[in-house]
């Protein structure tokens, strides 16, 4: 069953007297318990995207469809329904917590504001939640300075699902953490998807990271998804160029010394290339790259790329 | 032949604010030969920065530092008046950061900079100097070096500013160069760029390469020699083929057991990642091994005193008795079901 359904979105800001295009005509689907993960360089949208979906972020234009309804067209007060079904984790924790309010407040807060319970029954559910982040109890009392990085997290992944949301955005929640952490935190994040069913729109530029959590890939590049497919074919048969460099660009105990790095710089969102926007950097572009826009199609069940050559 | 850099016994201090010294590095020895790439691996709070630092003398004056003794190309550091040893660090010894802005200067152009490096140094005119730069930034593989040479580090992509970043680092031509999490900020792409270019000068400028870094995946590629850092202790060192290998060090193993990317193929469905329990932070205060609190293999005697470095093999040392087969007096600390409870819900 398909959970959330986005389609044709764009997410454009006005930049200099020009439109940055953050996002450039993205659809998505997430199934229900599914983990999708997103993953990209800086700039290519991925975290606009996210953002625009849970209607955090502008949007410039597309649909957006949450468990059949039209989340995206919703009115400002019907969302505080949606928002309890729709929850997001944040690559800075401490960014996201505020250091006035103890562990306990924050994790009361959103029972409070979708007027959960009573008393008695949000302090339970404060206290289950801490328990099953890994955190110990009376860090309720205790503020978010006096915790580590990973403890931090475990805060934030703790208020996002206090709510027993569907649907939660990982927006890089183990990017800024110690190796010997980022384990513990993917672990988590696992171990909670399948106790509360739960189905992940995992943001990340890290493709081990990614590599391990998502059931389908989509790789974007400069706003739009470029491929997109089941993880064990994109990670064995990618079809995209842009696909196959960040792959062979993730350094690699077998190749000692030796990297063969797609030239050249990111290109700006301000000013996306005509034709296909990867025709740059890319090794096999030809003239008919660099004047036509190549369309998603599949390449095999499940899998799609954006590429006039993949295939051949 | 005597190693380039050869540190013994390197502690580094700061007051505790109760009249005494912490000590976030202790005893750490270090050699790099001529030419070779050592990676200096751990998380925050390992001391890796700070040992750099220190080699660089960039450590602010309320931190001691002290060392049995530090050979470098020949001279003995320690003891050398400090005009001597900034010559030294300027030409010979040279550093780049994760952040380039934290060595260029916002107003000033590129071209300048590098060149003023060379006027100071080896001192050019300004001319020669300009024209140096440009062959600089050519060496570093920044498109169009004359146009790009009056440009502001603000006009210069991210990617593009390490490479200036590295121009000037490398503008005297020194024997060894530093660089502390390189490429922690770039993008993926960029990141292979940025390696490539810094293992092309190790070989073209004949420089040795100590690379500062938590990414063990740029570690297991481009490193000779590795050197693991935890709260300040060295706890192992191997050639970089043996260490991946054949890890000894319950941290060592345990880190590459947790990397996803140490585990390519592996899949949540499949099951969790190995995790190592805690956190540094209960390295604070810890008498002995400090990775005692979340150590699967420490014993009571583990927490008496730091193990001695152990050298099991030709080219390897490792910081713990457990890890070669020698038993150690007690019973085991931290047994599956008592490890950290708190971090298994």
């Amino acid at each position: 069953m398909t959970l959330l359904s986005v389609t044709d979105l764009h997410v454009h800001y006005p930049s200099q007297g020009a439109s940055l295009r953050a996002v450039d005509g993205v659809s998505l689907d997430v199934a229900a318990g599914e983990t999708v993960g997103l993953v990209g360089e800086s700039g290519c949208g991925k975290s606009s995207l996210g953002r625009a979906v849970l209607r955090l972020g502008d949007r410039t234009s597309g649909r957006i469809l949450f468990a059949g309804e039209d989340f995206g067209a919703a009115p400002e007060g019907r969302l505080r329904a949606f928002r309890r079904r729709l929850q997001m984790i944040f690559q800075d924790p401490y960014g996201s917590l505020n250091p006035r309010h103890s562990v306990g407040d924050i994790l009361l807060a959103p029972l409070t504001v979708h007027g959960i319970g009573k008393r008695e029954e949000r302090r339970r559910r404060v206290h289950d939640m801490l328990d099953r982040v890994g955190l110990p109890r009376d860090a309720a009392h205790r503020f978010p300075h006096e915790f580590s990085g990973g403890q931090r997290q475990r805060i934030g992944i703790a208020r996002a699902l206090i709510l027993e949301p569907e649907l939660v955005v990982c927006d890089e929640p183990v990017s800024a953490l110690d190796l010997s952490i980022q384990a513990q935190i993917i672990n988590l994040l696992a171990a909670m998807k399948r106790e509360m069913n739960l189905s992940l729109l995992f943001i990340s530029h890290d493709l081990s990271v990614v590599r391990y959590v998502a059931d389908r890939v989509l790789v974007m590049y400069l706003g739009r998804v470029v491929e997109s497919g089941p993880h064990d074919r994109l990670w064995d048969h990618p079809q995209h160029p842009y696909t196959r460099a960040l792959i062979d660009a993730v350094p690699d105990p077998a190749r000692r010394r030796h990297a063969s790095p797609l030239p050249g710089d990111l290109p700006s969102a301000r000013n996306i290339p005509a034709g296909c926007r990867f025709h740059a950097r890319c090794p096999i572009a030809t003239d008919l790259c660099r004047s036509v826009d190549p369309p998603l199609r599949s390449v095999a069940p499940g899998h799609q790329t954006a590429c006039h050559h993949a295939g051949h | 032949m005597d190693p380039l850099l050869s540190v013994r016994d390197l502690s580094i201090g700061f007051r505790n604010g109760a009249g005494g010294h912490w000590w976030p590095v202790r005893g750490f020895d270090l050699t790099v030969e001529a030419g070779e790439t050592v990676a200096l691996v751990g998380e925050s709070g390992s001391g890796k920065s700070l040992t750099a630092l220190a080699l660089m003398g960039l450590l602010p004056r309320s931190a001691r530092v002290e060392a049995a003794g530090i050979r470098f190309a020949g001279q003995e550091l320690t003891g050398l008046p400090e005009r001597a040893k900034r010559r030294l660090r300027g030409r010979d010894l040279a550093m780049i950061f994760q952040e380039p802005m934290t060595s260029l200067n916002p107003v000033l152009t590129i071209g300048r900079q590098i060149a003023e490096v060379l006027r100071l140094h080896q001192g050019l005119s300004a001319k020669a100097a300009r024209a140096q730069a440009i062959e600089l930034l050519d060496l570093v593989r920044i498109p169009e070096p004359q146009r790009r040479v009056d440009d502001h580090p603000h006009r210069l992509s991210g990617g593009m500013r390490q490479r200036a970043m590295i121009a000037m680092a490398v503008a005297c031509r020194p024997k060894l160069l530093i660089a502390d999490e390189p490429t922690t900020a770039l993008d993926v792409t960029i990141q292979a760029q940025v390696l490539e270019l810094l293992d092309r000068l190790r070989r073209e400028l004949s420089l040795a390469l100590l690379l500062i870094t938590h990414d063990l995946g740029v570690v297991a590629q481009w490193a000779d020699r590795v050197v693991v850092l935890y709260a300040g202790r060295k706890v192992e060192e191997a050639d970089a083929g043996p260490l991946f290998s054949d890890p000894l060090h319950p941290y060592t193993r345990g880190l590459l057991a947790a990397s996803p990317r140490m585990n390519a193929g592996r899949h949540y469905r499949d099951g969790p990642l190995d995790e190592i329990p805690g956190s540094i932070a209960s390295a604070a205060g810890q008498a002995g091994c400090p990775f005692v609190p979340r150590c699967p293999a420490a014993v009571a005697a583990c927490a008496e005193a730091m193990p001695p470095l152990l050298v099991p093999a030709a080219r390897r040392a490792v910081a713990c008795p457990v890890a070669v087969g020698l038993p150690l007096p007690g019973s085991p600390l931290n047994s599956p079901s008592a490890a950290s409870p708190e971090f298994h819900p």
